[in-house]
């Protein structure tokens, strides 16, 4: 399920404000507490692709440590997008708890 | 790499499945190192090494993440090909239009011997030609209408194949026209007396050819680095 929503899952993540890779990954893992653990390293390939198509931008600054570090925000198509994917999120789950809701309805009345 | 060091050896790592693309190797093995340095700092594990560990196993495996790149930067690669070789052919026409213009207005109209080799090596270069323009932009309509996929599958490898094959195509092409281009400029310098106005000829072959072997050492490499994406995924 994860893989299919990876891109929404680290634009959600940067809607708080531009972060490097490992701020995203702690924001997913805190904001789904935990529920998200994926292998670190797979959300660089995705926000490689995010930046590609324009949804991302990214520079490099100098961290406090004085390591080099990559800053990814999002850009104004990726607010777009954001909040196209959260639209549609929303729905689908209005959808789906609508469907479980009827179906718990339609099983109370079959039990009566 | 500082050895011994578990961290550098993990970039060196991320950088070595990365080969088929060097500065996204660069990019990847510095966010990758600064990430697992940032996960230290922010452990709570007593033991330093442990923690180098724990950070290392959590961010995945090399391999698997060079993988994940390989469907972009192939889309990369391929794109940045066919842009190049699409403005090596306008820049070979460009040196050829300038040329027949320069002989057009330097009065110098062909031999005899020209004449006759014209009657087979015009339709030839101009053949050849055409074939190199229909190639390239093709190439380039075909990469530019494609779309990356997450994950690499045999059928967008075979998308990225078609295309370099559709750029070497072009290559060859633009040799033929070039080649046939330096016969007849060179029957037609030996047939006059040669001055300083041949320059200018001379010159715009010595640019048709530079941008020719451009373009062949863009495709070459395109080549090579599609070959070390495809084995990292095992469709070699």
């Amino acid at each position: 399920m994860l893989k299919g929503h990876l891109d929404m899952i680290v634009l959600a993540a940067l809607a708080g404000g531009p972060s490097h890779g490992y701020g995203i990954i702690q924001e997913i893992k805190a904001r789904s507490r935990g529920a998200f653990d994926l292998p670190e390293g797979t959300i660089y390939p995705a926000l490689h692709r995010l930046e590609k198509s324009g949804l991302l931008a990214s520079h490099w600054a100098t961290a406090e440590s004085g390591r080099k570090r990559r800053i990814y925000k999002l850009t104004r198509r990726g607010q777009r997008a954001l909040s196209d994917h959260r639209a549609l999120w929303q729905r689908f789950t209005e959808a789906i708890g609508g469907l479980f809701g009827e179906k718990s309805h339609a099983t109370g009345r079959s039990n009566r | 790499m500082r050895l011994g060091d578990p961290i550098a050896e993990y970039g060196a790592a991320i950088a070595r499945e990365l080969r088929f693309d060097a500065s996204l190797a660069r990019r990847v093995r510095a966010e990758a190192e600064d990430h697992l340095l940032e996960a230290l700092a922010g452990s709570s594990e007593p033991s330093a090494q442990e923690a180098q560990r724990q950070a290392i196993r959590a961010f995945g495996d090399p391999s698997e993440l060079a993988r994940a790149f390989v469907p972009l930067a192939l889309q990369s690669l391929a794109r940045r090909a066919a842009v190049l070789l699409a403005l090596a052919v306008i820049g070979i026409f460009a040196a050829m239009v300038a040329r027949v213009a320069w002989y057009g207005w330097m009065q110098w109209p062909p031999g005899e011997q020209l004449r006759a080799a014209n009657t087979i090596g015009v339709p030839a270069d101009r053949l050849a030609f055409a074939i190199a323009f229909i190639f390239a932009l093709m190439a380039l309509i075909y990469t530019m209408t494609r779309r990356a996929p997450p994950r690499l599958h045999a059928a967008y490898g075979h998308e990225i194949r078609r295309c370099i094959a559709m750029g070497t195509m072009a290559v060859l092409a633009l040799f033929v026209a070039i080649a046939t281009e330096t016969i007849l400029t060179g029957i037609r310098l030996v047939e006059s007396d040669v001055d300083a106005s041949a320059l200018v000829p001379a010159f715009s072959l010595v640019a048709e050819a530079a941008l020719a072997m451009g373009s062949a050492a863009c495709v070459w490499a395109s080549r090579r680095r599609l070959s070390l994406a495809l084995q990292l995924t095992g469709q070699d």
